[in-house]
């Protein structure tokens, strides 16, 4: 049976740009023969019961997420496509532990440097999806995963990267002539007086002294930043030491394989804030000599191009032998596949909700309770709540909504049909003379008065 | 002026001074027929008032304000929150002695529990006054331990300890997650540690319990699209069977001698989960299984027990 992995689309010349794909392709391609899987640059996370990638459609059977495609993988096919056969009941702990440190210290640094960043998101980011995605999910699928990587990171305090650093370059003929000269010396690369562009050392602080430079946000990010790469990379170095792999045993594990996930996505990018690929680079060499010698073993030296996997996945041809001389026409090595025709109607339904859901008020009035998928199996008895039922609540609220709706129903009709009399002609009174106020005062008083 | 004159004001003035040091004594003087008047009834002194109710009594003793029922906070019974329990078990490894103050996350400077409020005793160094009685977050509890116990342990570099605590942070503690607070455990777990104790009104009651599954929920999605409970247990389960692994047949984590912060955050997730009793007991008890059938983690969580709590029981 041929294993179907889908994955988001490549970017940076890894086979996606999600971290966790990348590390399940990278898996696929070391230890599954190429005849036995198929792999799908894919956008529709739907058929997916997680809502995510990568995912895994082994006959009958989803499995989402590395850890869990991994561990099927070591459960099913009597253990043909297990990577970490040679690890001892001890590595095997390590490598659990080490998968979660990874995937928890790894994430917010990804999150921060390709999405939180507002430079670099609006630089690489963004342009990348748009080369994977169908031109109506570029409106939500990137915002949404943007969020969902500030929310992730929101304990760190590091917002202070969201803030857009590029001043406005404003196009020739916008600004006065003054401006325009700068811009012109800007571009010739001629060093301008315009000394706020950049945070150059003459505008150190602004005379409030180092302290004040270093604290400034820009530099409090760096050393935060800093502070939270060396939690990654520190522990990594260590465990790596003088080995080729980071467990012992001589050849890759799945932990290498999530390892160089993580660490692609932060290496290869290019990037306008490249403070992590500086990190990788200037204090840990030896870790980068381990992602290019680990693409090298696991993907090999191929800088896979979005737009030719694009052009086989989004191809409608069935017959594999055309696949396969698409493929080699075009030099790519993975298996690549087309995604699975899907209706019209669905894709189209697929936009309107993405659209909708998007929408500032009509996604507050759509229920959205999040998808909470549990089998109770091990329940014993159930306790009765002591807060007040949903029932009650309900009733509650139905009866003021009657309430209200009463009140405003009298208002309007009241509105409607104003009694007759003198309040018409009260209203109907031509202004009084040049006394203003007072005049309407004294006019109030006279109407007291018996007529 | 004339001698009767002058006669009249000497005498004035003689009477004058006879009369004056009396009003001048003080204003507060009673008049003569009040004062009788009230000597007629007997004087009832009333005892001085008590101090506030929160008004810290003990300042010579550390203060760690936890979760925990009020009675537990006076026995000193282990807190049945894990991020409490936690804190308040590696403060009583390294020999500190402290208070439980029963409280809750709107009563912390950092908004979250356990802090912990030092003693006046500890501002040695005058500098310090001021920052002595300033609370500890319990992202701070550790080097404040270190600097305050004579007996404290550094922490091992142990290579695997960064990644088995991120076992501990983040699978399990996600498991925790959802199996008190979206569980069917919600009504035997949360509602009655959580939510009961904060009000009285049931209106009150139902925005807390909505906010702490709102809570949970959004703390759980950040990692997932979808909250899939066999996932989460699976992976607790898997982190667990580390643990034990980790743990081997060594007394403490990574072969200490003494018990330190990492045993601790074992401890309170193994302990809760392990307590019968807890709120009204378990009804869920897909994640309590995974610990029962662990010996070993079975055994590291009695020994402290034993050691620790015996007091308390």
């Amino acid at each position: 049976m041929v294993l179907q992995l889908h994955v988001w689309g490549p970017a940076f010349g890894l086979p996606s740009i999600d971290a966790e794909c990348t590390a399940s392709v990278a898996y696929f391609n070391r230890i599954v023969p190429q005849a036995h899987w198929v792999l799908v640059a894919d956008y529709d996370t739907s058929i997916s019961p997680q809502n995510e990638y990568p995912l895994l459609i082994d006959g009958s059977t989803y499995v989402t997420g590395f850890t869990n495609i991994v561990s099927h993988l070591r459960n099913h096919h009597s253990g043909a496509y297990d990577l970490d056969y040679h690890l001892t009941s001890e590595q095997q702990t390590d490598r659990t532990a080490f998968v979660s440190f990874l995937q928890s210290a790894a994430t917010p640094l990804v999150d921060l440097s390709l999405y939180v960043s507002s430079e670099n998101y609006s630089a690489a980011t963004s342009s990348s999806y748009t080369a994977i995605l169908p031109w109506y999910l570029n409106y939500t699928i990137p915002p949404t995963r943007r969020d969902l990587a500030r929310s992730r990171t929101a304990h760190l305090g590091l917002s202070s990267l969201d803030v857009s650093l590029q001043r406005d370059v404003a196009g020739p003929g916008s600004m006065s002539l003054g401006s325009d000269f700068e811009a012109a010396k800007r571009d010739a690369g001629i060093p301008t007086a315009d000394t706020g562009a950049q945070p150059n050392m003459l505008s150190m602080g602004r005379g409030k002294g180092l302290q004040g430079f270093l604290s400034s946000p820009i530099y409090a990010a760096r050393f935060k930043l800093d502070t939270l790469t060396n939690e990654l990379l520190e522990p990594l170095f260590e465990l790596l030491g003088k080995k080729d792999y980071l467990l012992e045993g001589g050849r890759p594990s799945s932990l290498d394989c999530l390892a160089f996930g993580y660490l692609a996505t932060m290496f290869y990018p290019t990037l306008p804030q490249a403070w992590l690929k500086e990190a990788l680079q200037l204090r840990y060499p030896r870790l980068v000599r381990y992602i290019s010698r680990l693409r090298e073993e696991l993907l090999g030296r191929e800088d896979i191009q979005a737009a030719d996997v694009w052009t086989i996945s989004s191809s409608k041809t069935k017959n594999e032998a055309s696949i396969t001389d698409t493929r080699n026409s075009v030099g790519l090595r993975l298996p690549w596949h087309p995604r699975s025709a899907r209706p019209l109607h669905t894709t189209l339904k697929r936009a309107t909700d993405e659209m909708v859901s998007n929408l500032p008020l009509v996604a507050k009035l759509l229920p959205q309770d999040a998808v909470i998928q549990a089998s109770n199996t091990n329940i014993s008895t159930t306790i009765p709540s002591s807060l007040p039922s949903p029932i009650l609540m309900k009733t509650l609220r139905i009866f003021t909504a009657a309430i209200v709706g009463t009140f405003t129903g009298i208002a309007i009709v009241h509105r409607r049909n104003p009694r007759d009399g003198d309040l018409i002609f009260w209203a109907l009174r031509p202004g009084g003379g040049g006394l203003g106020e007072a005049g309407d005062l004294l006019r109030a008083l006279a109407y007291q008065l018996p007529r | 002026m004339t001698t009767e004159q002058s006669e009249r004001n000497g005498t004035q003035s003689n009477t004058e001074t006879e009369r004056r040091p009396q009003p001048s004594r003080s204003i507060f003087t009673v008049p003569t027929p009040i004062k009788q008047l009230f000597d007629r009834f007997p004087l009832l002194t009333y005892p001085a008032n008590e101090l506030p109710l929160r008004a810290p009594r003990h300042r010579d003793a550390h203060v760690l304000y936890i979760f925990a029922t009020e009675e537990g906070a006076r026995n000193g019974a282990p807190s049945y929150n894990p991020a409490c329990l936690k804190w308040q078990t590696y403060l009583k490894f390294n020999d500190i002695p402290f208070r439980l103050v029963s409280s809750n996350n709107h009563a912390s400077p950092s908004g979250a529990l356990p802090f912990l409020l030092p003693s006046h005793e500890s501002e040695s160094i005058p500098t310090e006054l001021s920052r002595a009685t300033q609370p500890v977050p319990s992202a701070k509890l550790q080097r404040w331990t270190m600097n305050n116990s004579s007996s404290a342990v550094e922490e091992p570099g142990d290579l695997r300890y960064e990644a088995y605590l991120s076992l501990l942070d983040h699978r399990i503690r996600r498991a925790w997650l959802y199996t008190v607070y979206l569980s069917p455990n919600t009504t035997s777990l949360a509602e009655p540690l959580y939510i009961l104790p904060s009000s009285t009104n049931p209106f009150v009651r139902l925005t807390l319990a909505h906010e702490l599954r709102r809570a949970a929920e959004k703390e759980l999605l950040k990692h997932s699209a979808v909250i899939n409970a066999d996932i989460l247990y699976k992976e607790a389960d898997e982190a667990f069977s580390a643990l034990e692994m980790a743990l081997g047949d060594d007394e403490w984590f990574f072969g200490n001698k003494k018990p330190g912060l990492f045993d601790a955050s074992v401890f309170a997730y193994t302990h809760l989960l392990l307590d019968e009793g807890l709120g009204k007991g378990w009804v869920d008890t897909s994640l309590r299984d995974k610990v029962v059938g662990r010996r070993k983690l079975v055994q590291h969580r009695e020994r402290i027990l034993k050691a620790y709590y015996a007091d308390s029981a």
